[in-house]
Formats: C-alpha cells, sequence, structure tokens
C-alpha cells in the first residue's frame, strides 16, 4: 500500500487488531505501528501487520532509537529497520528526542533530555546518521517529561523545550512528529503557555501530530499515559496547532486500558470533525513529503 | 546549570532506575527526587509487568514475592540489553536459570521456568525467509521449523495438578506454534525423545535422517525392528504434519 496517510490515523495495537481488522472502520485513514514489535518477529503479529498493510496506509514509529542516546549507534538494528521501512512502504519514520540506552542497558523508557547545547548537537547528529541508515523522511517526536531539565536555551517564558526543539530542528533538515498531548502535559506540569509552544515550532517542519489521553495524579501532576481518552484540553490544542500547520495528519495513541473500538471510532470521529474544520480554515497547505 | 556531561547524567537515571535502591547522591545529582523516582518506578514497572506475564506459573510456583525480588536482582545484576521489549522475559530467565543455585524451590522450578521460557520464545519465533526445502527422505538432512524447542526435563511441567505440583519425566517435550498462532506442547517418550534430540543434532551436524535414527536407536539401545519402525513413522508423521519439520535441507 503507497497510499498517503491523510486525516486521522489510529495505533495498531495487537489488543484490538482482530475487531479492528475485521471491521476496517472507514473513519481510519491510516495506521502507525512500532516496528520494534516486529522486526525479526513471526506470528500472529507478523499475521496482523500483514492484513493491516493490505487495508490502510502504514507509517512506521520508533521507540528504541533514541535521538540523545551516548551510546554509539547499532549498525545491525538500523540495517534491518531500513530493510522493515522499506517492506511497510512508510512515507516517513519517526523517533523520540529523548534517551533510553545507557551503556548497553536498554531502559525501555522515553527518558528526558536536558536542554543543551551538548543535547541538542548529540540529537542533529543522530537524526542525520538515522535519516541515511533508514534512507527515508526521519521525523523526531517531542516527549512528556516530570522532572526539571537542566537548560541552556536561556528562556524566560518557560519554553526552554520548545526552544531545544526548534534549535534541533535548525541543525538539521529532519521533520518534527509534534505530540499535541505532551506538549500539553508539559506546560501544565511546568507552567508555560502550551500554545506559545506550538508557535515556537517552524510550521513547515511539522510531518505528522500525535494526541492522546494522560492520567492526572492526585497531586495535579499528570502523566502521560496513553491510558484514558483526549481530554478536552489536548482537543482544543490540536485544533490550535492545525490552524498553525496545516493538514497535517494527526493519529491517535492509545496503548493502555485499550476501550472497546466503538469507543476508539467515536474519539477518531471527533478528531476527524476538528481536522476538517481546522484545515478548511486554515492559512497552510501542509507540505506533503 | 548540571557539572556532569550528558553521558555522565545518562548512566546517573540509569543507575538509578536499576539499582536496588537508588543512591541518595545519584537523586540529589539529578535534582528533583520524587520526579525522578518517577521514572525509576515506570521503568521497573513495565519490566516487572512483562515478566510476571510471561512467566506467569514460574512466579505462582516461585511465590509472588521471591519473583518480584529475583527481578529486581536481575535488573541490579544483568539489565536487559535487547531493545525487543518481547525478549526481556527471555532474558530474564536465562540470567535466573545460570546460576545452579538459583530457583533451587519447588524442584521442578527450573523446568517450569525453561518451559515458560520456551513457550513466550516460540510464540514470537521468526520463521519467515527460511532456506528452501525439499520433501522429507531418509537420504536428506532433516530441516526444524525454528518456532519450535525440544526440551529435555526432568519434570513435567506441562501438566500440573491443581496444587501446582508435577510428576516426573520420562523423556522430553517439544513445544512449537502452530499456524494458527497457539503454542502447544508434545510429550515425547524416551525413543521419541532420542530420535528428535538426533534429528536436530543432524540438522546442525548436515548428516542424514537415516543417521540419526540408527544414533538414537543405539542410545536407547534399540533394535530397528518392525516396532521401532512403526513408532518412527508415527512420529514423524506428527513432526511433519504440525509443520515442527518443514523437510529436508535443499
Ligand atoms: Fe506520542
Amino acid at each position: 500500500m503507497t497510499k498517503a496517510p491523510r486525516g486521522i490515523g489510529l495505533g495498531f495495537r495487537v489488543g484490538m487488531a482482530e475487531r479492528f481488522l475485521e471491521e476496517a472502520p472507514e473513519i481510519v485513514g491510516w495506521v502507525e505501528v512500532h516496528p520494534e514489535n516486529y522486526i525479526g518477529r513471526g506470528g500472529r503479529y507478523r499475521d496482523y501487520l500483514k492484513r493491516a498493510m493490505e487495508r490502510w496506509p502504514v507509517v512506521t514509529h520508533g521507540l528504541s532509537t533514541c535521538l540523545g542516546d551516548t551510546d554509539p549507534s547499532d549498525a545491525e538494528y538500523l540495517a534491518q529497520l531500513r530493510s522493515f521501512l522499506g517492506d511497510v512502504g512508510t512515507p516517513w519514520h519517526s523517533e523520540h528526542l529523548c534517551f533510553g540506552s545507557v551503556g548497553g542497558a536498554a531502559l525501555h523508557d522515553l527518558l528526558p533530555l536536558p536542554f543543551t547545547e551538548e543535547a541538542a548537537t548529540l540529537a542533529a547528529r543522530r537524526l542525520d546518521e538515522v535519516r541515511s541508515a533508514v534512507d527515508v523522511e526521519l521525523a523526531f517526536e517531542n516527549v512528556s517529561y516530570y522532572a526539571p531539565q537542566p537548560t541552556e536555551m536561556g528562556d524566560e517564558s518557560g519554553l526552554e523545550e520548545a526552544t531545544f526543539c526548534a534549535e534541533v530542528l535548525e541543525r538539521t533538515d529532519a521533520k518534527i512528529l509534534l505530540d499535541v498531548n505532551n506538549v500539553y502535559v508539559n506546560s501544565q506540569n511546568f507552567g508555560f503557555d502550551p500554545r506559545a509552544f506550538i508557535d515556537r515550532i517552524p510550521p513547515e517542519r511539522v510531518i505528522q501530530m500525535h494526541v492522546a489521553g494522560h492520567f492526572v495524579r492526585d497531586d495535579g501532576l499528570r502523566i502521560d499515559t496513553h491510558g484514558s481518552s483526549v481530554c478536552e484540553d489536548v482537543y482544543d490544542l490540536l485544533d490550535y496547532t492545525l490552524r498553525h500547520v496545516g493538514p497535517v495528519p494527526v493519529l491517535l495513541e492509545r496503548d493502555n486500558d485499550i476501550p472497546p473500538l466503538e469507543e476508539l471510532i467515536a474519539e477518531v470521529e471527533r478528531l476527524d470533525a476538528i481536522y476538517q474544520r481546522a484545515t478548511a480554515e486554515a492559512p497552510r497547505a501542509a507540505v506533503a513529503p | 546549570m548540571s557539572e556532569q556531561t550528558l553521558a555522565e547524567r545518562e548512566a546517573t537515571v540509569a543507575r538509578m532506575c536499576l539499582a536496588p535502591t537508588p543512591a541518595t547522591e545519584d537523586l540529589d545529582t539529578l535534582g528533583s527526587p520524587d520526579r525522578w523516582q518517577i521514572y525509576r518506578r515506570m521503568v521497573r514497572a513495565r519490566m516487572h509487568r512483562v515478566c510476571e506475564t510471561a512467566l506467569k506459573l514460574s512466579r505462582a510456583a516461585y511465590g509472588e514475592e521471591a519473583f518480584t525480588k529475583l527481578v529486581d536482582e536481575w535488573l541490579a545484576a544483568e539489565p536487559p540489553t535487547t531493545r525487543f521489549f518481547r525478549e526481556l522475559p527471555n532474558q530474564m530467565a536465562r540470567w535466573a536459570l545460570s546460576d545452579e543455585g538459583r530457583l533451587v524451590e519447588p524442584a521442578h522450578l527450573r523446568d517450569l521456568l525453561r518451559y515458560e521460557d520456551a513457550l513466550w520464545a516460540v510464540r514470537a519465533e521468526d520463521d519467515r525467509d527460511l532456506p528452501e526445502v525439499v520433501d522429507f527422505s531418509f537420504e536428506g538432512v532433516p530441516a526444524f521449523n525454528p518456532s519450535s524447542r525440544f526440551l529435555p526435563l526432568e519434570w513435567g511441567v506441562d501438566k500440573r495438578a491443581d496444587d501446582g505440583s508435577v510428576e516426573p519425566l520420562e523423556g522430553a517435550l517439544l513445544v512449537y506454534r502452530t499456524a494458527g498462532f497457539t503454542v502447544p506442547c508434545m510429550r515425547l517418550n524416551p525413543l521419541a525423545a532420542a530420535i528428535v534430540r538426533e534429528l536436530r543434532d543432524a540438522q546442525e551436524a548436515g548428516r542424514a535422517v537415516t543417521e540419526a535414527v540408527q544414533r538414537a536407536a543405539a542410545s536407547e539401545k534399540r533394535a530397528v525392528d518392525q516396532k521401532f519402525i512403526e513408532s518412527l513413522s508415527g512420529l514423524l508423521e506428527k513432526l511433519i504434519t504440525r509443520g515442527i519439520v518443514r523437510g529436508c535441507l535443499k
């Protein structure tokens, strides 16, 4: 399937695959998969992927090639990744602006980078490295974080992370997968204006977006769980962002407490309504890769 | 501003996540210890959860508390090196089994862990892009599907009484994946176990099926008579129709 992803996509997860594949809801325009779940794996996962590829454009989103890792790149894995991305026919691939592996230990989490020169330089170098290894358009995703980070991005308005992302974009020709929920979660946890964050991201560099639900602890701290429905503020921020960046494909991520398909589809429908309205009125046409 | 280099900072975070208890010094270096402990909990909870899911029988046999301690010990001693999340339980099991002094009670625990480790691995085993095979013949070198595991165990851990107890096993177990992606277990009597073992070795060593069969007969001190041939063809038929043996190498 070489059709371009358009409109609203859904994170393809084995937990909901059976019914999703069977019903193939029309409203879902494309799906996103994590290569790590399929590379070197046979059995049921592969079967599901094959069926998904027959029905939708598939976009890949990595979990383990973190752009802030200081460990050397894993050339063998990058070769496997390249071949997987080719098989799937993804129009672009994304990884996270974070670290996840240290001294050979894989922590299986998205750990926050300090907003420093050193981190920006490393991430930019890694983006170039990975980009040439996988040979498709590459984007990085902004992550949620919970611990305050040291910064050299000298900004009084609390927008150090936005400046950091913009700085990384400045240093490479990479794109950004803008996770609107992550922007919102961080804005609430660290007290900045999420719209000001969005404004700081060059719209023409946004290739894809993510929305998801998060968890609010008793003390008010928000944790990016992908385990509940999207909250009203995030819908609003998505509307705002779409008006800023134009018709860029939006993906709903749901990884935990996956509800019945009807509920997921209702969320996709709501996202689609926002998407249609905002992009019809948006000033800018998306830059298709 | 942090005095550490990025690599030092990342190493501090990893230590803080993986140590049995986080060092105060590391938490102080990172700042906001409460917030960093969130990461510690998230990292560890995810790893514990996948081990508990994959190895639930072993966990039940060993005891939940002891199992939790085992996973904690693994994280501190030999943290996961795989980027594939599904492989974490297999890495944990390999580490746990690497020391004979671990998991001594109950007596069948180590076999149970080997069995669950095999079930988990076989479920995900990649069986695409395999070398081409020809029809099975006695002159050929056998070709097994990689999505199977031969387990020469002492305990019949595939069949457990309601109280979790198991009987000693004569022979071996063979775990394999079906075309419908289920992972059943075949019990092999001592002769069948010897044949499967020899067939697997034959694939490794490039030996023909005939030779493997002769070696199995010799090791079990059996004559290759009518009865032997009948058992052999019954076994081979099962191995082939279930896709455990793909045929012979080209
Ligand atoms: Fe995301």
